[in-house]
């Protein structure tokens, strides 16, 4: 390759590499090492509901100032459950599919160089990495971690010292999710100015993939959405600190004594915080949707059913998806014309989704499937896109959402929707471009017995919880046996929890296999699926990996 | 062995493109942060504890400013050779005044005694903070887009960000000064 820079040290190939290869990497392995943080965190919430006396033994003695003599405190619980959901969702996923895959693929996909602006490119990363870093250290603030839930309702976050997470743990996660942003938005420009400008002249949009479709519109809806999630944190942080009142409430009672100050609204930061978070879950599913057409065109050996169609759904739910926020706030008080629009917009898009599954089934109709582990994942993200979508659809609903709402029902369903379909997707786009991540193939029969293992156990952890919301089991709480309409659920939560306990040991399967097929893969040769799209066409692997 | 791609070999039209995608795209997020907190505004002006604020000089002096830089990119993009350099020293004077005036307000009014506790000083610090940050990354990257090349091509980034970030400010006082 003309032009090219000739033997740079370790920390220029490595480390502070502009090759957006190497960045796209470097966004995965740090999503992969934080996905082991929040995983962690998510078995301790879930010990936790299954055995609310349990003694934590080894963990306690680790964290002593979550424990009291080995059992948590509600405080740590409540910083546990805050932590998983925002590193899951913001730090491992949103990171993992769109930092990792998308730096690595568009530019191949779309037949250009690099990235527009590879040292923006550079820089999105390492805030990035400064973010996680942030986020983090947050478990060791003196009074611990946040702990007023990924939504960071007020005014539990305006109140500095309402519980001992409100501290500076709250501080760490507003300034963590602000340097999130800037690097995502870092990011976002520079996808949209390398889809758009840097295409190879003979490839319209029409002829790209549906995955890089997918980031062209997760790079809009970041775009989009973060804004007003910017604009909250500022004005939550002032509220923490220059005594201003945008969420603080007139007249709140703490501790028996009225807080001075206020006047503002905590609906105020909903509707900004909603008008982020629906997006925010679209995504985190579009880069799979996306993926799972790709992959289900390669290992069917035909072009995707109704491709235009496929785009046009991708961007009418992305439009929609700014419409639909009120459906998170039934329970606010609001408006029941109101509510009735959000139910309406929320329900529209079942039919871009529809259409997708619809197309997706066409696809697959009647032709000879190559169960190769990647399509084996997109099978898995299927269905539970299909599973995850029908509850999506009765939780539309305000009659049944006001019924379900702050339940396990709700954290089933968006943990089969979203949670699930994003992380499937992590795992497919891992197994598919392993072989060009580093020119060799991750083993076939771990893989698979990774994937079912994954499938059955994800199922198990997560449909129940429909059934314990259902039967009343409510979320976040701390203790659920403390009231006697819960005691009967007690051998279903332990259920679930055994089946976490399963998924997550399924999970050290794919780390071994990952690790092993680094060095001990079988040697892919240029194109080991046969696919059709343009990042195949390299002659190799990213040779400053390997 | 290839690390980073040679950029300079790409031919220059697509970076023009792409330089010009980012900047509309980050115009895009810009707008819709302002209008975040436009929305937050007209939401939180509509409580009990609202006071509807006083007409004062400084927001005009600011608006001239604005105004000032405006002018001064319309002129360098019309002329060429001095007078566009004199048209440029002109936008860096009005956009230096233009910082140094907000910041001059936003810590008047921080600084006063309980005086973010009213709401309408909160979003004047709120929104006008905002603006300035804004203002000195899109000085930022007019500065370094005109310094690698003050032609042709780079001025009309420069004279999208100037006249976008000029109408955020005439919006940012409409809605805090002149709408009841």
């Amino acid at each position: 390759m003309s032009g090219v820079r000739n033997s740079p040290g370790a920390l220029a190939r490595y480390v502070f590499s502009l090759d957006h290869r190497v960045i796209g990497l470097q966004y995965l392995m740090t999503a992969m090492g934080l996905a082991l943080v929040g995983g962690l965190l998510a078995l301790l919430v879930r010990i936790q509901i299954a055995w609310p006396d349990h003694d934590f033994g080894f963990v306690a003695r680790m964290l002593p100032q979550g424990f009291d003599e080995g059992i948590m405190k509600p405080e740590f619980y409540a910083a546990l459950f805050t932590m998983h959901g925002t590193i899951m969702i913001f730090f491992v996923l949103s990171a993992a599919l769109i930092g990792g895959f998308g730096n690595f693929l568009i530019p191949l996909q779309v037949g250009a160089r690099d990235m527009a602006f590879p040292r923006l490119n550079a820089l999105s990363y390492w805030i990035y990495a400064l973010s996680s870093v942030v986020i983090l250290s947050s478990f060791f603030a003196p009074s611990g971690a946040a702990a007023s839930g990924w939504t960071a309702y007020p005014p539990l976050s305006v109140l500095k010292g309402a519980i001992p997470g409100s501290n500076l743990g709250q501080d760490l996660w507003l300034v963590a999710m602000a340097l999130f942003i800037v690097s995502f938005t870092l990011g976002g420009l520079n996808f949209l100015a390398t889809i758009l400008a840097l295409r190879r002249p003979d490839l319209s949009l029409m002829d790209l993939p549906l995955f890089t479709w997918s980031m062209l519109f997760v790079a809009t809806l970041g775009l989009l959405a973060f804004p007003s999630l910017t604009a909250a944190s500022l004005m939550l942080l002032l509220d923490r600190h220059a005594g201003t009142s945008f969420f603080m409430p007139m007249g709140l009672v703490l501790s028996g004594e009225v807080v001075p100050g206020g006047g503002g609204s905590p609906l105020l930061w909903q509707h900004l915080f909603w008008f982020l978070g629906h997006p925010e879950v679209y995504i985190l599913m579009l880069p799979s949707l996306g993926l799972t057409s790709d992959l289900f065109s390669v290992f069917t050996g035909r072009r995707v059913f109704g491709y235009r169609s496929m785009v046009y759904a991708m961007a009418f739910i992305s439009g929609m998806s700014f419409l639909v926020w009120g459906h998170h706030m039934f329970v606010s008080g609001m408006s029941p014309f109101l509510g009735s629009a959000f139910a309406v917009t929320t329900t529209l898009i079942a039919v871009p989704s529809g259409v997708k599954v619809f197309n997706w089934m066409a696809t697959l109709w009647n032709r000879p499937l190559r169960l190769s582990t990647p399509m084996l994942w997109a099978l898995g993200i299927f269905s539970l896109f299909v599973t995850g979508g029908l509850s999506g659809i009765w939780l539309g609903q305000t009659q049944i959402d006001i019924q379900l709402h702050d339940t396990a029902f709700v954290v089933g369903h968006f943990h089969i929707i979203m949670a699930g379909a994003a992380l499937f997707g992590v795992f497919a786009g891992v197994h598919y471009w392993f072989p060009l991540f580093f020119g060799r193939l991750m083993d076939e029969r771990l893989g698979r017995a990774h994937f079912f293992l994954t499938f059955v156990f994800y199922y198990a952890t997560f449909f129940p919880m429909h059934l314990a919301g259902l039967r009343g089991q409510v979320r976040r709480v701390y203790d659920p046996y403390q009231y006697e309409y819960l005691k009967p659920l007690a051998s279903m939560n332990a259920f679930i929890t055994w089946a976490a306990v399963l998924l997550a040991v399924t999970q050290l399967l794919f780390f071994f296999n990952f690790f092993r097929s680094l060095r001990a893969g079988t040697r892919a040769g240029s194109n080991p699926w046969g696919a059709g799209t343009l990042e195949w066409s390299e002659p190799g692997p990213a040779e400053v990996i390997t | 062995m290839t690390i980073a791609p040679d950029i300079s070999a790409r031919p220059a039209p697509s970076l023009e493109r792409a330089a010009r995608v980012a900047v509309v795209a980050a115009l895009a997020a810009t707008t819709m942060l302002f209008a975040s907190l436009a929305s937050a505004y007209l939401v939180r002006r509509s409580f009990p504890d609202w006071t509807a604020p006083a007409l004062v000089p400084w927001p005009f002096v600011l608006l001239a400013c604005g105004a000032w830089a405006s002018i001064g990119i319309e002129a360098a993009c019309r002329s060429e050779g001095r007078p566009r350099h004199r048209s440029l020293v002109n936008l860096a004077a009005a956009s230096l005044l233009y910082l140094g005036g907000a910041i001059t307000v936003i810590v008047s009014i921080a600084s006063g005694e309980g005086r973010l506790a009213a709401p309408h000083e909160a979003f004047v610090v709120l929104l006008l903070g905002v603006h300035v940050v804004h203002a000195i990354l899109g000085g930022g990257f007019s500065f370094l887009a005109l310094r690698t090349s003050a032609s042709d091509r780079s001025l009309p980034l420069v004279r999208l960000v100037t006249h976008s970030l000029t109408s955020l400010l005439f919006a940012i006082f409409f809605l805090l000064f002149v709408l009841r």
